[in-house]
């Protein structure tokens, strides 16, 4: 289990990784590129959250079947519905 | 053999979920027919949940443990944690829907105003920071009373809830009047539609989060938690990180991008 | 409760006193048993309101412009007639039957979060009322089909309140049902008693958890769905009405929702089904792990299969190809499934009691249903049945047919195990016989109604739909009193006293050990030692005996299920 140096150090990280994103808005680049990377930051965050927060990188390995499971749920509806967006027929 | 269970039956009945569906149901039907009847609904469901949070304080319902159970796999797992793991794979699946429909939305959208035009950003970032915080607090109030620290526990405790609560008044006391006042509301369009009602579910998580955090202060300043039974903490907590990690995403998905 | 007399009865013959208390223990109570009682009645009521709404639509459709029913109530009492039907009927059957039997099948007290048990049961009831009130609004209820389709869901196309209300009573429903789920699972994950390790757990506890699985993933998008349309018709945003959104985007999050909950509908049925084969056959079911494979198949994929019911929106092709072939592919476990039911039947002795008909009525249903269902598949052949009464005819034969025959079934099944009382057998076989004819005088003609669009509140006469129309409604005439009848044959079991002090069927799972003496709310019943016959057919049957029953070996001695010591030494050595 994490002391509260290793709880303070990842909160700073994730204040950092806040920043870093803000900061990521404003560079020059393709909005979609920046779009990318701000969302990998932000997954980066979530799951450092899950694994440090909820301490699921100390719990039981198959604990994170469940919200692992529940993402690929999301991911297959957001996949589907956002390829049957376009049009061919 | 009766000697099997040491609560009678009678220990396990309570009205309060009757009364918390019929609050809930009165309430919805208040609102579409006939608002008073919502405002009774609402005390009903007060009431509800006053009655679930005292008998978890006077732990009526605490879990007679069945020393011989099955427990593979999972075994190092109590029943509650497993049941708010469960709930989380509910919520990750109604936010992800929602987050889906706005992409949909939005790659359906020719024209999209730009983030910053609607969005105060540092105010966004500041808030984030807050409710990063604020987990920050509630892990260390579980971190305190682990090591037997009820006094961490209560500091950690309080310290969550009105970092939450300023969350919520940065949120709706000054960042959605300023967006009102500028002509960004939830009717005005999809990006002012989106926004609203993600962020607004997330408030009413927020709000609910409070509520929970709140039992826990009253629980940890009568003496509820000790170094072996603080599981409520651990849980609730669950929760709370949760809510952070979807803010974690509504932030940049309407302020950045 | 203590202090009631032997032979108390529940229905008739009581004095308001204890009337009274009785409100206040039901009222109160988080017994699971108890809550599934109160699951299962309030599902009988919702089905004789949907019912009757169903025989009101045939009576309308038996003649062609009839005006039985104004066009404007012929869509309110199909829109009711889905929702209820689907919702508040099949699922809670289910779970009501689930409620009583997987605690029981597992060896535990009671549900994981027994508050929260009753708490799911009270949301549904309250949601059931909100949803029939909303016919009783000024502007009268949905009426817009069980479907909700945007933009006809949005205010400027269907403005009455009591649509709105609707929408709020199918989003207090989904708390339910989630709730539901989330006690369920965590119930079958840890609350098992010692030996019944995963690989002894009865067929209809591992359907439960396949179904619990499913609604908590499916009914979350139904929620967002609906969170959604409160939000267009409550506070003026446009998300199913605007072009960005519209259509496809209810599309993608209800059928999100509605395919898992089809299967939903359907897991609890075939469960049952397992069950009273193994028992009237006295039999293993066949290939116990390919069946629980080819089952988890058919849950995993139900996930991806949804948009083969949008297969006429005009999306993306080859998004709608891929559709089809996971459509089609989980067609094959969902046949595994089925073929595996059957050859349970295989070599054994059969006894062709009430439940036994009824789930043999539903393989034959299902087979029906899941071949139309295959050939839906297709999206080039769905262009031509989409709309129209064939698929009004495929689901009915898979959820009319084979869920309520099984889930009725389940109720004949277990009814002497709930009420210690036997229902009138010969009864049980007449109405059988009856609603089976009746169910495919209603329903086989539907699949000759290829013109007949879905939803219509009338047709002409030289359509020609005249004579097919008036033979549905004849069949609903006779199925619909019948579906009563059987009912009204276990309700009135309940006037004799207790009587079935045994397991009458000879049942092997572990609901069917323990004493009787015990009433419905004390607790499970208390185990005493189950003596056990010589298993009928060595081969097979070797490997079936649970081993709560302490006979996995043909001579084993019998075992006291509440003794841990017993129970610890038949585990341990025992083949799984």
């Amino acid at each position: 289990m994490p002391g509260i140096k290793m709880y303070v150090g990842i909160w700073l990280g994730l204040v950092v990784a806040t920043v870093a994103e803000v900061v990521t808005r404003s560079l020059a680049g393709a909005a979609s590129l920046l779009a990318l990377i701000i969302l990998l930051i932000s997954s980066g965050k979530a799951i450092t959250i899950a694994m440090y927060y909820q301490h699921l990188r100390y719990e039981d390995k198959r604990l994170a079947i469940l919200p692992i499971a529940a993402v690929i749920g999301v991911i297959t509806l957001a996949v589907a519905a956002i390829l049957s967006m376009s049009p061919g027929m | 053999m009766t000697e099997d269970y040491e609560h009678g039956e009678e220990c396990k009945s309570s009205y309060a979920p009757i009364l918390l569906a019929a609050g809930v149901a009165l309430f919805l039907l208040g609102i579409v027919v006939f608002l008073p009847l919502a405002v009774a609904g609402a005390v009903v469901i007060g009431a509800a949940l006053y009655k679930f949070f005292k008998d978890g304080a006077e732990e009526k319902f605490a879990e007679l443990k069945e020393s011989l159970e099955e427990k593979w796999p999972l075994e190092f797992l109590n029943k509650e944690k497993l049941g708010v793991w469960v709930f989380l794979v509910s919520e990750i699946l109604i936010f992800g829907s929602l987050i889906v429909a706005y992409a949909y939305v939005r790659l359906s959208s020719s024209a999209w105003p730009v983030a910053t035009q609607t969005h105060d950003v540092i105010l966004g970032m500041a808030n984030t920071i807050i409710l990063l915080t604020s987990s920050l607090a509630m892990v260390l109030a579980l971190y305190s009373i682990r090591a037997g620290n009820a006094k961490g526990l209560k500091i950690g405790l309080l310290s969550a809830f009105a970092l939450g609560a300023t969350f919520l008044i940065i949120k709706l006391g000054v960042e959605w009047p300023m967006y009102y006042r500028n002509g960004f509301t939830i009717s005005s369009g999809l990006p002012g539609s989106t926004y609203f009602v993600l962020t607004g579910l997330h408030a009413v998580h927020v709000g609910a989060g409070l509520a929970a955090v709140g039992y826990l202060i009253f629980r940890s300043f009568t003496g509820g938690f000790t170094s072996t039974k603080h599981s409520a903490v651990e849980n609730i907590g669950l929760y709370w990180h949760f809510v952070d990690i979807v803010w974690m995403f509504l932030f940049p998905l309407f302020y950045l991008i | 409760m203590d202090g009631q007399p032997n032979g108390y009865n529940p229905i008739f013959g009581r004095r308001l006193k204890t009337i009274v208390f009785s409100i206040k223990e039901w009222l109160s109570t988080t017994n699971h048993k108890q809550v599934g009682i109160l699951y299962i009645v309030t599902a009988i009521f919702f089905m004789a309101v949907a019912g009757s709404f169903g025989e009101m639509m045939r009576t309308q459709l038996a003649v062609p412009n009839n005006n039985f029913l104004t066009p404007f109530t012929y869509d309110q009492t199909v829109t009711l007639h889905g929702l209820l039907m689907i919702l508040w009927v099949l699922t809670p059957l289910g779970i009501g039957i689930a409620n009583y039997i997987v605690p029981l099948q597992i060896g535990a007290k009671d549900l994981a979060f027994p508050r929260m048990n009753a708490l799911s049961y009270w949301t549904y009831l309250f949601s059931g009322i909100l949803l029939v009130s909303s016919v009783f609004m000024p502007g009268g209820g949905p009426n817009t089909g069980w479907t909700l389709y945007a933009p006809l869901n949005t205010i400027q196309f269907t403005s009455q309140a009591g649509m709105t209300l609707a929408v709020l009573a199918l989003l207090l429903f989904s708390l339910s049902v989630t709730m539901g789920s989330i006690n369920f699972l965590t119930t079958i994950v840890r609350n098992r008693a010692k030996g019944v390790t995963w690989k002894r757990l009865p067929i209809f506890t591992w359907s439960i958890l396949f179904t619990m699985s499913l609604a908590l993933f499916a009914f979350p998008p139904l929620a967002a769905g609906l969170l959604l349309l409160s939000s267009d018709r409550f506070l003026g945003t446009v998300f199913f009405s605007s072009t960005q959104g519209g259509g496809i985007l209810w599309d993608e999050l209800f059928w999100f929702f509605g395919h898992p909950e089809v299967y939903i509908v359907v897991f609890p049925a075939l469960g049952v089904i397992a069950e009273v084969f193994q028992t009237f056959a006295k039999r293993p079911v066949f290939s116990r792990t390919a069946f629980l494979v080819e089952f988890s198949a058919v849950t995993f994929l139900s996930v991806g299969v949804w948009m083969h019911h949008m297969f006429t929106t005009g999306v993306n092709y080859s998004v709608l190809q891929t559709f089809s072939f996971t459509t089609l592919a989980i067609s094959i476990p969902f046949e595994g499934v089925v073929l595996g039911l059957v050859l349970t039947l295989y070599k054994g002795t059969i006894k062709l009691n009430t439940p036994m008909l009824y789930c043999l009525a539903a393989i034959f249903t299902v087979t029906l249903g899941g071949i139309t269902g295959v050939l839906q598949a297709f999206p080039v052949l769905d262009y031509a049945f989409n709309g129209t009464y064939w698929i009004v005819g495929h689901f009915h034969y898979v959820m009319a047919g084979t869920t309520l025959f099984a889930l009725v079934a389940g109720l004949y099944y277990w009814w002497p195990k709930i009420t210690k009382r036997k229902y009138n057998e010969k009864w049980g076989v007449i109405t059988f016989i009856v609603s089976f004819a009746g169910f495919n005088i209603l329903y086989f003609p539907y699949f000759f109604m290829l013109d007949m669009p879905r939803r219509i509140s009338t047709y002409s006469v030289s359509s020609g739909l005249a004579t097919l129309n008036l033979t549905a409604t004849i069949g609903a005439y006779i199925f619909g009193p019948a579906a009563a009848i059987a009912i009204l044959n276990l309700i009135l079991s309940l006037r004799k006293p207790p009587s079935q002090t045994s397991n009458p069927w000879e049942g092997r799972e572990l609901e069917w050990t323990g004493d009787y003496s015990g009433s419905l709310a004390t607790g499970n019943p208390t185990a005493t030692a189950v003596t056990v016959a010589e298993p009928p057919d060595k081969s097979r049957s070797s490997r079936w005996y649970w081993c709560m029953t302490g006979s996995c070996k043909p001579n084993a001695t019998a075992v006291d299920p509440t003794n841990q010591s017993d129970i610890l030494r038949n585990s341990a050595g025992v083949e799984s």
